[in-house]
């Protein structure tokens, strides 16, 4: 198991052989290690879909790159922060890349170390549909179209069982990464999860629910069957929940939002100990194809919102930063090229949040040429350079202590190293 | 093709015309439905057809079905000429569902329209702009001045007479095949630009060619304001006439969206397998380029006076559509091995043609109709069967449906059947079961936007996902349950059951409680259908 404490213990053997143990192939040096005690107890995975492809390139732009203002004329933001005192400037992270200033919430996690950035990640196959490349992604699995179950539903089998609430998405459809074997549960407002009768047969609730579980559970239909199953085992676990006060999240500045709602509820659950392991939520609104706008336009509306939402959650369950780690991703990044509508149209690699009271934060990982149409993939996308199960493998392996991967991602991808968990 | 105006797609509709005719020589026999073979009764082959091709059965219909014939009832419905006495009682009350597309765009602009332009007029002063009592009456005088209405009228009117034609709609077919046809062909209410025309899209591009050729809906959509503003083609625009691609887009002159091309290739027409390239979405967006859409109002006016006089060669409809000529690539593309030279929109058209009746797209339309109509994972016989028949059809619907009832999948299904029904299909046949009469629709439709999938909500392009797991998890359960004991007790406004039927065999009392009639709705068996 790869925790950061392990990580302190290897540190002192890495000085005997140098670094380069550690920075040739990380998973399989962690292979190398002795067998792990299990899954780290109590950790939770947060994952928020960005939905329509989100442009890497504006959000984490290399902004001293002299092509970008070039093929993006009407989409360039000039100019970094300094000190925060410019807040229609990119805010700098390292000298070369800089944050959206619609992200402001996200600046400081970065710089106190908190939370990392991923850039050139994507599918390691050119596929620019949005269902195709949500698919992929979800799955975990490029081999094979349509594999039968989410990469996140695959984790939450490996996981000890931790109750009915194990994994949860706090939306209205299942997605993908949480479909499979595992029960996991998609409810967008707990407190109209479950059976409520009308005011005139509310003596009947309980009757209702005896014979709606009786018969749900001899339908020979397999849907009905286990989603029945699913969700009422979920309900009865959240009705005994104590919900009070402190788990509401009121005091904290949510957007009025699709997303801002879901991560409130999470936050709701992981503070009432209900045994979350594994929650979903999605943002959307990134398909830029049209606008995309500067500081302001059809990019800064999700991205405000995603940054807001984080932002509040974070700050909600101050008391559990250390057991969460929150990931974003999207299905594929932008053309480095804007569009003839002040867009821009599908691409390839775009980049990862990892946010985490452990995580190895401030540091923007992955590899990202200067944009020159002769380094870029077809010779108008962001390359992908980092396999995105490559951050996959290392959330599974830092945060939750998985170290069965090939059971996660079945095509035994080639993952590099990107280091975001350990003593560096 | 929908209203035509100034665009004649003559040659198109002709080349349709041809090979319907010559599908019609070569197969002449109608299909006989097999259900016999199937071991089925005429009445549970008529509660099949009435669960898969309308919304849902009501009281008696299974005996009329099986007194009128069940092959004259499709047929019938495959005519569609049925009277509409009954619906067109309530939709009556909307008088915007037959307003010209045009007039309902400038009658019902957003508010962000309506302020910018009671700014540009100086109706709106800067000090106005900081009172937001005044601003606030200034612009409900702007509008009584221009005669603009809310723009959630329009909305209201498109969530209510959805519900009330898949309600009382006696063409249920019709309306079936229109709820299945507008998901294909997604556009959504999500989009702002889009929004205004989606009544008329539903109305002009797809109920039209619900039960026709799969052709007439791909061209309807394509030059349809709804599609070319929600898929941004509206906005690409040729880079050069000539140009190799790789040019730097000027911010002022524009360049190419390539977001309709895709989506056209990718799921409107050959499917994501279908077994185009990267250069093949270029290529079709170069064909495309200019076709866009008329800008409301007064700068309308001024385009279509110039238009007149003008020795362009643009084509204007009256729905909106402008094919706007110098923003057209008139050089030479090249799409799926086909050169494509054409100037003005006969290229695009020699596209949508080319496409309408490529192989690809009629498998991969046969799988989601199969999909739809028989099961979440079809069998790959019917998905065969289907495709030939789109095929030797010319890419004609009803074939499909003839082709589906005279398949043994389809049949078998109804012993037992694994379809779960969608929100709005379960929703609307609960109280279809017991002639519910609706007076105010907005309680019902709250329900349904509960359920997670709002009526033209959808926001990505694919439409909502005709399986079973999409329609149904943990948290729509229970909105199911709980709706279905709302309605069972009387309690969702605006909406009475009919208290003299008793659809419920379970109960020899003969005399229903609401209690028993919401387990029934709630109960595993009516989630599928």
């Amino acid at each position: 198991m790869i925790t950061r404490r392990n990580l302190l213990k290897l540190a002192g053997m890495c000085c005997l052989s140098g670094f380069g143990v550690l920075r040739s192939d990380w998973l399989s040096f962690a292979e190398a290690l002795p067998a792990a005690s299990g899954p780290v107890s109590e950790s939770i995975l947060v994952v928020i879909f960005q939905r329509g492809a989100m442009d890497g390139l504006m959000a984490v732009a290399p902004y001293t790159d002299p092509v970008l203002p070039h093929v993006r004329p009407s989409l360039f933001i000039p100019g970094v922060q300094q000190g925060n005192a410019d807040p229609n400037k990119m805010m700098d992270l390292d000298g070369r890349f800089g944050l959206h200033p619609a992200f402001a919430e996200l600046e400081p996690l970065f710089h106190t170390g908190r939370m990392a950035v991923v850039h050139g990640v994507g599918l390691t196959i050119p596929n620019r549909s949005h269902f195709d490349a949500q698919d992929y992604i979800e799955t975990g699995v490029l081999s094979q179209k349509g594999f039968p179950s989410g990469w996140l539903n695959r984790v939450a089998v490996l996981l000890p069982s931790s109750g009915a609430l194990q994994a949860v998405s706090l939306t209205s459809v299942l997605p993908r990464s949480l479909s499979g074997d595992f029960p996991a549960v998609a409810v967008t407002n707990l407190a109209e999860f479950g059976i409520n009768l009308p005011a005139s047969g509310k003596a009947f609730n309980q009757t209702a629910l005896q014979e709606s579980m009786a018969s749900y559970a001899k339908s020979s239909n397999t849907i009905l069957r286990t989603v029945a199953q699913q969700g009422f085992a979920a309900s009865q676990t959240l009705a005994s929940a104590k919900f009070d006060e402190a788990t509401n999240g009121s005091g904290f500045s949510y957007p009025k939002s699709s997303l801002g709602n879901s991560l409130r509820q999470i936050a709701k659950i992981i503070k009432a100990n209900m045994g979350l392991r594994i929650a979903c939520a999605e943002s959307t609104g990134w398909d830029t194809h049209v606008g995309q706008g500067t500081i302001n336009g059809a990019f800064s509306r999700p991205a405000k919102d995603l940054s807001q939402a984080i932002g509040a959650f974070w700050q909600d369950i101050a008391d559990y930063q250390n057991k969460v780690v929150v990931l974003t991703v999207t299905e594929f990044g932008r053309t480095v090229r804007e569009n003839g509508s002040k867009g821009t149209d599908h691409g390839r690699g775009s980049c990862m949040f990892v946010l985490g009271g452990k995580v190895n934060g401030g540091h923007v990982y992955g590899t990202v040429p200067e944009l020159r149409s002769e380094n870029l993939a077809d010779q108008r996308d962001l390359p992908v350079t980092t396999d995105f199960r490559s951050v996959f493998a290392e959330v599974l392996r830092g945060h939750l202590g998985i170290q069965q991967l090939q059971k996660i991602f079945p095509d035994n991808p080639q993952l590099g190293a990107i280091h975001l968990w350990g003593g560096f | 093709m929908g209203k035509q105006g100034k665009i004649t797609m003559l040659g198109v509709s002709l080349v349709a015309f041809l090979l319907v005719s010559a599908a019609v020589l070569l197969h002449p026999v109608q299909a006989a439905m097999s259900y016999k073979q199937a071991g089925l009764t005429e009445q549970q082959a008529a509660m099949h057809l009435l669960n898969r091709f309308t919304f849902g059965p009501r009281p008696g219909d299974v005996d009329k079905l099986v007194q009128m014939g069940l092959e004259n009832w499709l047929e019938q419905q495959l005519k569609g000429d049925l009277p509409e006495s009954r619906l067109n009682a309530k939709l009556q009350h909307y008088p915007v569902l037959t307003m010209k597309t045009l007039d309902i765009v400038d009658t019902y602009p957003d508010n962000a329209t309506i302020l910018a332009e009671a700014k540009q007029e100086g109706f709106i002063s800067k000090e106005d702009m900081v009172d937001p009592a005044k601003l606030k009456n200034k612009i409900a005088a702007f509008e009584t001045l221009k005669g603009y209405r809310p723009q959630q009228e329009l909305m209201n009117a498109l969530y209510e007479q959805k519900l009330l034609r898949a309600l009382y709609s006696e063409q249920q077919l019709t309306e079936v095949l229109t709820d299945f046809w507008l998901n294909h062909f997604n556009i959504s209410v999500t989009q702002n630009r889009a929004k205004p025309y989606v009544l008329a899209y539903e109305r002009d591009a797809i109920r039209p060619h619900a039960l026709g050729q799969f052709s007439s809906l791909l061209q309807a959509t394509a030059i349809h304001p709804g599609m070319l503003y929600y898929l941004d083609n509206a906005e690409s625009i040729a880079l050069q006439k000539t140009s190799q691609s790789g040019v730097v887009a000027s911010s002022k002159r524009g360049g190419i969206n390539e977001n309709y091309a895709r989506e056209l290739l990718e799921l409107h027409t050959l499917g994501v397998d279908g077994g185009y390239s990267q250069v093949d979405v270029q290529e079709t967006a170069r064909i495309l380029t200019g076709w866009t859409v008329l800008p409301r109002g007064n700068e309308r006016a001024v385009i279509m006076a110039n238009h007149q006089n003008s020795t362009s060669h643009d084509v204007i409809n009256e729905d909106g559509y402008w094919f706007r000529e110098k923003y057209h690539d008139a050089g030479e593309k090249h799409v799926l091995g086909h050169t494509f030279a054409a100037d003005g929109p006969q290229d695009g058209k020699d596209l949508l043609t080319l496409l309408a009746l490529h192989p690809a797209t009629a498998h991969h339309i046969a799988y989601q109709f199969a999909q739809r109509f028989d099961s979440d994972n079809p069998p790959p016989a019917l998905v065969e069967r289907l495709t030939k028949a789109f095929m030797d059809s010319g890419g004609d619907t009803k074939a499909l449906i003839r082709a589906l009832t005279a398949s043994k999948e389809f049949w078998a299904q109804a012993k037992q059947p694994t379809k779960i029904k969608n929100s709005l299909g379960f929703v609307v046949s609960a109280m279809r079961s017991r002639n519910a009469e609706v007076t105010d629709a907005k309680g019902v439709l709250s329900w349904i936007n509960r359920m997670g999938h709002p009526l033209y909500g959808c926001l990505p392009p694919t439409g909502y996902p005709d399986q079973g797991d999409f329609w149904l998890n943990s948290g729509t359960l229970f909105t199911r349950i709980n709706y279905s004991f709302a309605l069972a007790y009387g309690s969702i406004h605006g909406v009475q059951l009919d208290s003299a039927i008793n659809l419920t065999t379970k109960n020899s009392t003969g005399n229903e409680t609401p209690y028993q009639q919401g387990i029934l709705w709630s109960s595993p068996e009516f989630q599928i259908h």
